[in-house]
């Protein structure tokens, strides 16, 4: 069974950050074709020697797009994931490429402000043993 | 690894651009009409089928068709309690029978009088069995007694339920396919135009290496690095400057096979002679057609780089780790046309159930585009013309 320690109050405002961003993540994501072309424009990615978790498209889909999916019912470990792809792995220098024209960056603007809501930041880890 | 994909995408090219050279021409099908007008002995007939009659595929509005004046066709039959009888183009063609033999008036394009055109009502009986019992005696083949070709049985539903499929496939689902398409298009422009707004000021670019000092403006940089060179050598220079921010230069192979994959995608179905003979006989006007031969070659061209999609999605880690079920699904829908196209073209199975099941899917595919992953498209307008970024055409002046 899946733990999900998030009140209720908290849900609602992380619901309130996805819908205001409803539209843009939607199509955004919906239009990516997977075709990782973005990953050599990520210096992240290229200097973690392929790690696929550094793709730009990676890190997009799979925080801010988990997040509006489940509308932030995620569990502390999934929310710690999340923080370690949308701050760890990415600086937001905005510099990534899709040839879709996705705009990457504000979806991990959004997925920021989003784990900000839950408590999770930068130097906020919810992993007890991290 | 990069001289071999190298090499492999020249073989890729040789053999698409080999389509016309390996294939008899079949381009025009007036070229075919204007042949021999006389009919040969039977003999001849079978030996030289293939080069002298139309291949069946070419015709692709020939339907077989029904004697009886309640089916639309023009024919009166003199005896109302005779059974009708079912004519097939497609037999008659495969076994060697050319369009004249039976179309004596002459055929045009892919335009033939009919038989009713000039023989009506009961004077058409006497014609038609006359030409159908005297081919048919000559040359020892298909049905010789009467009720060989008059059967009931084939005049109930046969022959005629599945072309209604085909009408229907052919009619309101292929407009149905389009509106679809063409509102979740509009729709998805829309979406996008409330998500950006507009920007003022220059269009963006990559950001320029740090230059000590005051930077100087870029053109008087490149006017400085291009001074010496011939106008070749500067085209090339800027041509390459160009692809640098593009992905051609960050992924090579990928951007070439992808945008060859693309633009076939749109081009072959656009430009296939079958297509245009059905805008033609829809709407009066067709655009211009490439060789089916070329044709043939793209559609296994662009099989061959679906492959090459579904091997990557398999293979390399950084494809593997985004690739879900529905990415092999719109690999298989997107391929699916193709297969079927190439299945009917070259009569592999059933002709008619094949062509009906690749109208069927093409539709769906059309249909699908906006709502699923397929729904990029829309994005090679805004991307390329409307946003700001390095990759726009255009000066793009929006944002998200």
């Amino acid at each position: 069974m899946r733990q999900i320690n998030t009140d209720a109050k908290t849900l609602g405002r992380i619901a309130r950050v996805v819908d205001q961003k409803k539209d843009m993540i939607g199509l955004s994501l919906q239009a990516c074709a997977h075709c990782s072309l973005c990953a050599d424009s990520c210096f992240k990615f290229r200097n973690s020697g392929g790690d696929s978790t550094y793709m730009p498209s990676y890190k997009a889909i799979n925080s801010i797009g988990r997040i509006s999916r489940t509308r932030g019912r995620l569990t502390d470990d999934e929310y710690e994931d999340i923080r370690e792809l949308v701050w760890d792995k990415c600086v937001l220098c905005m510099r990534c490429y899709c040839p879709i024209g996705i705009n990457i960056p504000s979806l991990i603007a959004a997925a920021r402000i989003a784990c900000r809501e839950k408590g999770v930041a930068r130097w906020h880890t919810t992993r007890r043993n991290a | 690894m990069k001289f071999r994909t190298g090499w492999i995408l020249a073989g890729t090219i040789a053999f698409v651009l080999s389509g016309t050279a390996a294939y008899p021409q079949e381009t025009d099908a007036s070229s075919s009409a204007s042949q021999e007008k006389t009919a040969p002995a039977p003999a001849a007939q079978a030996g030289s089928h293939s080069s002298r009659v139309p291949r069946w595929t070419r015709i692709h509005r020939v339907d077989d068709f029904v004697t009886g004046d309640d089916l639309g066709t023009g024919m009166v039959r003199a005896d109302k309690d005779a059974p009708i009888v079912v004519f097939s183009h497609s037999l008659h063609a495969q076994s060697g029978v050319s369009c004249e033999q039976c179309h004596h008036a002459g055929v045009k394009g892919w335009e033939a009088p009919a038989c009713a055109t000039c023989h009506k009502g009961a004077q058409a009986v006497g014609v038609m069995h006359e030409a159908c019992i005297t081919c048919h005696q000559e040359s020892g083949k298909g049905p010789l007694s009467c009720n060989q070709c008059h059967t009931a049985r084939q005049a109930s539903f046969a022959g005629i339920v599945r072309f209604e499929l085909y009408d229907v496939v052919r009619g309101p689902l292929f407009i149905l396919a389009w509106i679809l398409f063409a509102a979740g298009f509009a729709w998805r422009i829309l979406l996008f135009r409330r998500l950006t707004r507009t920007v003022r000021g220059p269009k963006a670019t990559l950001p320029a290496a740090p230059q000590p000092g005051a930077a100087a403006p870029e053109s008087a940089d490149f006017a400085f690095l291009t001074r010496d060179m011939s106008w070749a050598a500067r085209l090339v220079f800027h041509a390459r400057r160009w692809l640098k921010r593009t992905v051609f230069a960050s992924s090579p192979v990928m951007g070439v096979v992808s945008l060859v994959f693309h633009l076939a995608l749109f081009l072959v179905p656009l430009l296939l002679p079958a297509h245009n003979i059905l805008f033609f006989q829809t709407f009066g006007i067709g655009l211009p057609t490439l060789p089916e031969a070329l044709m043939d070659r793209l559609t296994l061209g662009l099989l061959a780089i679906g492959a090459f999609f579904l091997s990557r999605r398999i293979v390399f880690p950084r494809v593997r780790a985004l690739t879900t079920v529905r990415d092999y699904l719109i690999l298989l829908f997107v391929a699916a046309p193709f297969v079927t196209a190439y299945m009917a073209y070259h009569q592999w199975l059933d002709y008619r159930t094949v062509l009906v099941i690749h109208m069927i899917v093409g539709e769906i595919v059309i249909a699908a585009i906006p709502f699923t992953k397929l729904g990029h498209m829309p994005f090679l307008l805004f991307s390329r013309f409307f946003m700001s970024a390095e990759y726009s055409w255009k000066p793009g002046n929006r944002r998200w």
